[in-house]
């Protein structure tokens, strides 16, 4: 569960900018399968040495000058920072969320080391609601993009790559009914046939 | 002319072996600073989101670090 990418109300969760009576309703992440360039590289790591090393050991290519030590300190090397590369990647996956709470969209990226981006706006400045789910993975996976475009100089929002785009949208509807019930019902009536 | 001849020897006078040696220390040295930024950034992640699983990537980062830094230190002992 901790490592789900569509949590509603997940418990023990709390942001930086959560502001008072504010009460997060859904977490996203994006999908696990848009990660798995990064696993495969990992395990790619992993596995080179385990079959180059005896490799050039049985072939006798290695430079005399090459002692046994330094072979097993590149080794240790090599796999500390495999794991140095796959945690970092875990990290920005992980802490890369999109929040839907009771008062407002929080978008917060990580988009790379040492560095962070927070985007948020009142579910009352929602103008409008779209997503994209295109293309053979994202169908078969079930997982898009979440467009919110918010109202004036306030910055758009996009949830990308989460699951289930058309359930992120019914949650979003829910709570902007519960604020702005007058604005959500005209935007369902519009949008009734691609929701359901 | 002279000084040319003191550079060629000082290449010349480093064996392959300590090159190799020097490099992979070396190496290891810029790894440090890697690990020390992944240290940081999870400490701005764990401020940025609170989760119950928080601290553990907090001492995993630290760990991280104290093994890149104990290799580090290491290859002086082995090498």
């Amino acid at each position: 569960m901790i490592f789900a990418s569509f949590v509603h109300r997940p418990r023990g969760l709390r942001f930086e900018t959560q502001i008072k009576d504010e009460d997060i309703i859904l977490l996203l992440r994006r999908h696990p399968i848009t990660q798995i360039s990064w696993v495969f590289i990992s395990i790619a790591l992993v596995l080179t040495p385990l079959l180059l090393v005896p490799l050039i050991l049985e072939l006798g290519v290695l430079p005399s000058f090459i002692a046994f030590n330094l072979i097993v300190y590149t080794l240790i090397i090599w796999y500390l920072s495999t794991f140095g590369y796959a945690f970092m990647r875990f990290l920005l996956w992980f802490y890369d969320v999109d929040l839907v709470t009771n008062q407002r969209l929080v978008d917060i990226e990580f988009p790379s080391l040492l560095s962070k981006e927070e985007t948020a706006t009142r579910i009352t400045q929602i103008e409008d609601i779209t997503f994209r789910r295109t293309g053979f993975v994202r169908t078969t996976f079930n997982f898009g993009d979440v467009f919110i475009q918010t109202a004036g100089a306030k910055p758009n929002i996009d949830f990308e790559d989460v699951p289930e785009p058309a359930s992120v949208v019914r949650k979003i509807l829910e709570v902007w009914e519960k604020n702005e019930p007058s604005k959500a019902h005209a935007f369902l009536e519009k949008h009734k046939d691609e929701l359901e | 002319m002279n000084s040319n001849n003191n550079l060629l020897g000082f290449f010349t006078g480093v064996a392959a072996a300590d090159l190799a040696k020097i490099m992979t220390v070396t190496v290891e040295f810029m790894y440090i600073f890697f690990a020390f930024a992944l240290w940081r950034q999870l400490s701005l992640m764990t401020q940025s989101i609170k989760l119950g699983a928080s601290p553990f990537f907090n001492l995993i980062g630290v760990i991280h670090l104290a093994l890149v830094i104990g290799v580090f230190i290491l290859g002086f002992i082995i090498l």
